[in-house]
């Protein structure tokens, strides 16, 4: 579970979040949906221990993200918004790498690398180097690396920009196989249709200020909108305009 | 931490292993100097072995047989020329010409002058050098001959010669050995810096250009974990390249005949011995230095910019040590690289270890590794950096 109690950043005068608060429960899928500068980047890389809030607070799994990061990473599977790979290494490599660093040694190793790559369909490239790999398969090998060590949380920074709808289709699938397995699973996103379908929670996100909160269709009727595409607008333009923090909660 | 440092070693080495630029970088540095250096070696080097008599020619020899056995017992090889007015040439294969007048025996035989003209040729060092030697010997038996006839009239030689001058050369070195000697030392300090470039450029750089530093950094291991895994690749390549570049180095300056050599190695096992141990600290310290480079470069190509400009401080160091040396004050000696260059030329051209030299090479390489490192992990742990990671 992880739990953000009313952060907020600042980088010299820019003011990138100025309060944001929410949980994001085990067993769910919970979206942080915003404009791009809302904020969403940013308070997911506090959450992944790569930047420290201005104020306010963080936990995964109730450890304290800036007094014990290490320990917090340790519980996380992050999937930053930009997923370089290292185009001179295999995928087996690749994955191999990131579970030793998550702690994996020998036959633990090499059975997750197994296991992750059975879960995203990517035997067929196991043993190729990354250079070349489409967007698609290299989305699999970054996915494969975060979660290789089968984390309980799992932070996704808009996982599906750039990929086609095959490739979209599989991570939905993926995403919700996890949440059925009992994960928490974060991520953001802009984009209406992935968000209506995947999300169980909804963190409607303006100006670096959590605007609205709840299921999908809550915030649609609590918007009094006939999607979830109307709905984010209004009520993100409503507390634009009046300038309001204080939340909606459907 | 330590097995994470060893795994993120590990992948480094097996990924920069896998560059072609890196393999090449060793490659062309080990093999390439070698060959540049024999070549310039070849093009300084005597064309005759140090024990070949020097060649002196004689325009009127008959008229000098004690002039021509006093050249000949100080060992130059005597030939007869001829020659017409002023020469614009040596005679072929001489080093020296000497012109005598017609009345030359007639002149000394009357215990008068005889006016005697030297032609030399100085192009080079060398042809200048086997000219200077035919006018000092010449000049020798001027004061013989003048010697004989003071002894004749019954005055001590003594009286024309208050002092005689004895010159020994107590230098270490020659100038010119000293260049040279230098010159295959900065050769093995730049080793590390040219070898671990392209390593040190990706490791941070690279990285960040491929935007993978972020998923790195949101793993369970610290920033000083990363950056001692990192730096351990880059000095380990450095530390190959360097330690080949010696040994391919040492080995084709041994089979170069001597007399083509402007100086003698003197290779000891516990020199040698020293000089890795020396070089395991340089290689760790310009590693780290890479690393700070590195880390503020956002991409390869701008790394190079930095990478370049940095590579300007050896190079500019190691020459003011090879031309300035007795102009630079003596503290310059326990900086890096001048203490390296002075360590290892002690070690390899003398045979004998300045401990103290020694010692300050390894203290400085260590301090500035340490002061690097420290500087490379704020970098890569700073929001600035992880901000736009």
């Amino acid at each position: 579970m992880i739990e953000i109690n009313n952060i907020a950043k600042n980088f010299g005068t820019v003011q990138a979040v100025r309060a944001v608060s929410f949980t994001a429960e085990d067993g769910m899928i919970t979206t942080l949906l915003g404009a791009n500068g809302s904020g969403k980047s940013t308070t997911l890389r506090a959450v992944a221990g790569l930047l420290k809030p201005t104020k306010g607070t963080v936990t995964v799994d109730g450890i304290d993200v800036t007094q014990n990061p290490l320990a917090a990473q340790a519980r996380l599977g992050v999937f930053p918004d930009q997923f370089g790979l290292y185009t001179r290494l295999t995928t087996r490599e690749h994955i191999g790498y990131f579970a030793e660093l998550q702690g994996l040694r020998g036959t633990e190793r090499d059975k997750a690398v197994e296991e992750v790559t059975r879960l995203l369909h990517m035997e067929d490239i196991l043993d190729r180097r990354t250079e070349g790999f489409s967007q698609g398969q290299r989305m699999k090998v970054a996915l494969a690396g975060a979660i290789v060590h089968r984390p309980k949380n799992i932070v996704l920074d808009e996982p599906t920009r750039g990929l086609d709808v095959m490739s979209i289709r599989l991570l939905r699938e993926i995403l919700l196989g996890l949440k059925a397995e009992g994960h928490c699973v974060l991520l953001s996103s802009h984009v209406m249709a992935e968000v209506e379908v995947l999300s169980d929670h909804v963190v409607m996100v303006a100006e670096g200020v959590v605007c609205a909160d709840g299921s999908p269709k809550s915030l649609v009727e609590a918007s009094k909108q006939p999607n979830l595409e109307e709905a984010f607008v209004a009520l993100t333009n409503a507390a634009i305009s009046t300038g309001k923090t204080e939340r909606n909660v459907a | 931490m330590n097995r994470a440092i060893f795994t993120i070693y590990r992948k480094e080495m097996k990924d920069m292993l896998r560059d072609k630029r890196a393999l090449i970088a060793i490659v062309s540095y080990v093999f390439g100097f070698p060959l540049l250096f024999a070549f310039l070696f070849y093009l300084m080097a005597d064309d005759r072995a140090a024990d070949v008599k020097s060649l002196v020619a004689i325009d009127g020899m008959s008229e000098a047989p004690g002039l021509v056995a006093f050249l000949e017992r100080e060992g130059f090889q005597v030939n007869e020329a001829e020659a017409e007015g002023v020469p614009t040439g040596l005679p072929a294969g001489a080093d020296a010409l000497i012109v005598l007048p017609d009345d030359y025996a007639e002149r000394l035989k009357n215990g008068q002058s005889a006016r005697v003209w030297l032609y030399v040729d100085e192009t080079s060092k060398t042809t200048s050098e086997r000219g200077s030697k035919v006018g000092a010997a010449l000049m020798a038996y001027n004061q013989q001959v003048a010697g004989v006839r003071l002894i004749t009239r019954g005055i001590p030689t003594g009286l024309m010669s208050p002092l005689q001058v004895q010159t020994a050369d107590i230098s270490k070195a020659s100038f010119l050995n000293k260049v040279m000697g230098n010159m295959v030392m900065l050769l093995f300090t730049l080793a590390p810096f040219v070898v671990g470039l392209s390593v040190a450029l990706d490791a941070l750089a690279g990285e960040r250009e491929r935007q993978s530093l972020a998923s790195l950094m949101a793993l369970p291991i610290s920033g000083g974990t990363v950056t001692l895994g990192k730096w351990a690749m880059v000095a380990s390549f450095g530390l190959i390249g360097s330690l080949a570049t010696m040994t391919v180095n040492l080995i084709a300056l041994n089979l170069i005949p001597a007399d083509m050599l402007p100086f003698a190695l003197k290779v000891t096992a516990p020199g040698l011995m020293l000089a890795i141990f020396q070089m395991i600290t340089l290689c760790m310290f310009v590693a780290s230095l890479q690393l700070v480079v590195s880390i503020h470069a956002k991409s390869f190509k701008e790394g190079q910019t930095y990478m370049s400009m940095m590579m300007m401080v050896p190079a500019v160091v190691g020459y003011a040590k090879i031309y300035g040396d007795s102009k630079l004050p003596e503290f310059v000696n326990y900086l890096p690289i001048f203490s390296d260059m002075e360590s290892l030329g002690s070690i390899f051209f003398s045979g004998v270890v300045d401990i103290e030299l020694t010692l300050s090479a390894i203290i400085a390489g260590l301090v500035g590794t340490a002061l690097c490192l420290t500087l490379t992990v704020k970098r890569l742990t700073s929001e600035h950096m992880l901000a736009d990671a």
